[in-house]
């Protein structure tokens, strides 16, 4: 047997005598790739390596669950996929160099790991405030189970929370927080909530919000965090005034995690831009067969961008991107990308989205129930349908997603002339939304 | 032969398997599920795609025979 030989298609196949497969990041991606290796008939060495000490969990319901769920501790939310297949196991230990020449990594605790070939799913963070970027006592972000942990211990009676950022992650906490009745603020660069969306969505939502009793502060930036004499979070300084606060929730977006990558070769921008297949690009353009990248850290092509590269960091993608590296790995045969899809939850609203709205510089709303709170909302570029948006009407998604797969299929979305000069084709995701570090 | 049911009370509509098997999940005009529950075996890769995409895992498939 070989050690390793690369397939018609160009990819390290990994044999079972060699190190095998190592993915770097346990969580939904690179559980998702691991799972896929195994189910498409992988038997050699499997080893995942990842960062936090726990078994894997699902991230989503953070933010949505976070004061409701009866407990929340270590063992919440936990991914089933772990008991799926045989693998070996590295928690709590991070990822701190790539030799993708020599194939190996290092480790946060001095290790080396030799690897026949590496996915690298180390996934994203969220950014942090500008102008306190140590977050000072009280000020949190919300991406792990841990930080969820400690929101919800902060939480007690009678305090104040400010959540900085009217995206997704910003309003699905403002929806989850007044429902377990805490006193709640949003502070928002925009007029509205989910201003990339448009007017007629962020207006629903920013009317749920007050319905909610969440008070919205609309187009602020943030300037700065007070603290008070024990040097917690007071409040925080805005364009338009001071805003009390006990506890603050930054919720501006991500940064793809890929400093430890900074000397490895691959292409960073910041994400790891790999080709329709999943590998990582080296400076040449040429694509490393035995490095591939999925899930949130990833910068894929996708033929809703033409030339350029689009980050997705949802759930779907994650789960797509996993299981389609695990294939390719697995059998030579790749999957082609679908399209980009992702859900959130605000108030018990179903808002449910596909395509790429932030192609768009139209919008039409096709249906609108205030009475049963149902939107649809269809976006253009130029005639070609890119994307479209639901609440509470995820049925009439089916329909608009062979539309708009089929438009973008013909490529005509990339030809149309937009009056927009600052449209261009590399786009960024609905849960890092055009919005700057003040949020 | 390929058999499917669903969890409708686990089911929140986030349309992924509706988006992965457009032939076996639909939804109806009422915003419930509905599916085929024994698709045919062409169906068989969409169908797995779709219950590996469902993010509450209310999809079981059973494949049984040859």
């Amino acid at each position: 047997m070989t050690r390793w030989s690369v397939d018609a298609l160009g990819t390290a196949s990994p044999s079972s005598s060699g190190p095998g497969v190592v993915i770097v990041g346990a969580s939904l991606s690179g559980l998702r790739a691991a799972r896929s290796l195994r189910e498409h008939g992988y038997h050699g060495p499997l080893r995942l390596i990842g960062d936090e000490a726990d078994r894997p969990y699902d991230r989503p319901p953070l933010s949505k669950k976070v004061f409701s769920a009866p407990v929340l501790d270590d063992t919440s939310f936990e991914l089933a996929d772990h008991q799926a297949f045989p693998a070996t196991w590295q928690l709590g230990v991070a990822a701190v160099r790539l030799d993708a020449q020599e194939r190996h990594l290092t480790l946060s605790d001095g290790s080396v790991v030799d690897f026949e070939t590496v996915v690298i799913a180390t996934g994203a963070r969220p950014r942090r405030l500008d102008t306190d970027p140590s977050m000072p006592e009280g000020v949190l972000t919300l991406r792990t189970r841990s930080d969820a942990v400690r929101l919800r211990s902060l939480m007690a009676p009678k305090r104040r929370l400010v959540i900085v950022g009217g995206g997704f992650i910003g309003s699905e906490l403002a929806s989850a927080a007044a429902e377990a009745g805490h006193d709640t603020t949003l502070v928002m660069r925009d007029a509205h909530a989910l201003a990339p969306y448009g007017e007629a969505v962020g207006s629903l939502v920013s009317a749920m919000h007050h319905d909610a009793g969440v008070r919205v502060h609309s187009n602020r930036h943030v300037t700065g965090v007070t603290r008070g004499p024990s040097g917690t979070v007071s409040g925080l300084r805005t364009s338009r005034g001071w805003v009390p606060a006990d506890v603050v929730v930054v919720a501006i977006g991500a940064t793809p995690n890929t400093e430890w990558l900074a000397e490895s070769g691959l292409v960073l921008d910041p994400g790891i831009r790999v080709d329709a297949q999943g590998r990582a690009l080296g400076h040449d353009g040429r694509h490393l067969p035995h490095v591939l990248a999925v899930g949130d850290v990833a910068s894929r092509p996708h033929p809703l961008v033409g030339d350029g590269s689009v980050s997705l960091p949802h759930w779907s993608n994650a789960v797509e991107t996993g299981t389609a590296a695990g294939r390719l790995l697995a059998t030579g045969r790749w999957s082609a990308a679908s399209l980009p899809s992702f859900w959130s939850d605000i108030h018990g609203a179903r808002i449910r989205s596909i395509g790429l709205p932030q192609l768009a510089h139209t919008h039409t709303v096709t249906e609108r129930d205030p009475d049963k709170r149902r939107l649809v909302v269809e976006y253009r570029r130029g005639h070609s349908l890119v994307g479209a948006l639901t609440v509470n009407r995820t049925s009439r998604l089916a329909a608009l997603h062979q539309l708009v797969d089929h438009d973008l299929t013909t490529g005509q979305h990339l030809h149309e002339e937009i009056p927009d000069a600052h449209a261009g084709p590399t786009v960024h995701s609905p849960h890092r939304p055009h919005q700057g570090p003040e949020g | 032969m390929l058999t499917i049911t669903v969890d409708l009370n686990t089911c929140d509509n986030h349309g992924q398997c509706v988006f992965a098997a457009p032939d076996v999940f639909a939804f109806n005009d009422d915003e419930e599920l509905t599916f085929v529950a024994r698709p045919a075996a062409e169906y068989r890769d969409a169908v797995l795609a779709g219950a590996g995409a469902c993010p509450v895992k209310a999809i079981t498939v059973v494949q049984s025979g040859a």
